[in-house]
């Protein structure tokens, strides 16, 4: 008999079930940075706004691409529900630090995705996942990193101008 | 070519080797499903909430539409336990055959 299972159905079920979790984590993370750069945005915080606008494509990209490798697995990729994200928010600080916990809590999602991996031998998904372990690396380094300029620069308002003129170019270099 | 994977009183699976499908017998009903489908249903069964089915007051049945077709099936309490029986002993079998065969694919390069 023909095995129509791994012919057609490569991953396993409890596999399928983690990443379509994940898929809902990134769909919710795209949604929460966009009410993020929203808050930013009435509020004047321009570059802040365009660094959510970006956090938000960026995990709705995180988002497909999980979407996709399930798709291409031939196993049922599920286009998530998403709840209400937090729109209210007491200082730009605050939203920075909302941003971080969120990539913290996506790390942990991820690294727990690849234990599963590993759990079930699975290696294909495990080398699949390495990328979204190093793209974490990114993410919560740069979220961190907006987190030190107040740290570096406070909270008045020349400060909170200071800290606008500077978002937009924290990035992750690797080595540097 | 077609193989019985798995059979309860009234209900059987069979695999087809040609077309990759699975041929559902029900009552002299029959159903053509892919794999993808044969989750798809899978899930709706299992999902199926039986303690609400009895506890309401309406009568002890569920409609079920079939994936990628346009057929539907009426089913009792009873036929639901049996379709799950049917199901769980369709994917163990599959689950199986499909350790069996890595077992077997060790061989193919013959080395």
């Amino acid at each position: 008999m023909k095995d129509v299972l791994r012919r057609h159905h490569v991953l396993k079920d409890e596999i399928v079930n983690i990443i379509n979790r994940q898929i809902k984590m990134e769909a919710h993370s795209s949604a929460a940075y966009l009410a993020m750069a929203a808050w930013c945005d009435v509020r004047g915080y321009d570059n802040s706004a365009e660094f959510f606008f970006r956090q938000s494509e960026e995990e709705r990209k995180h988002q497909l691409k999980l979407f996709h490798y399930l798709c291409d697995m031939e196993c049922d990729a599920i286009s998530p529900s998403i709840g209400d994200s937090q729109h209210e928010f007491g200082t730009l600080r605050e939203v920075f630090e909302k941003a971080l916990e969120h990539e913290i809590a996506v790390s942990d999602s991820i690294h727990e995705i690849v234990g599963e991996t590993r759990k079930y031998n699975d290696v294909a998904t495990e080398e699949f996942m390495k990328w979204f372990v190093q793209e974490q690396i990114e993410e919560e380094y740069v979220a961190r990193r907006a987190l030190e300029l107040f740290d570096l620069l406070g909270e008045d308002k020349i400060a909170l101008g200071m800290f606008e003129e500077r978002i937009l170019n924290v990035e992750y270099n690797g080595r540097d | 070519m077609q193989e019985e994977i798995f059979k309860t009183k009234r209900a059987s699976i069979k695999q087809c080797e040609l077309t990759d499908s699975f041929l559902l017998t029900f009552e002299r009903e029959e159903f053509v499903f892919k794999l993808c489908d044969l989750f798809a249903f899978r899930k709706k069964i299992m999902a199926l909430d039986l303690i609400a089915l009895l506890e309401s007051s309406a009568p002890d049945v569920e409609i079920i539409h079939l994936p990628n077709c346009d057929r539907f099936l009426v089913l009792s309490l009873k036929e639901i336990l049996e379709f799950r029986e049917l199901l769980n002993g369709t994917f163990n079998t599959l689950a199986l055959n499909s350790a069996v065969r890595r077992i077997f694919r060790r061989n193919v390069f013959n080395f």
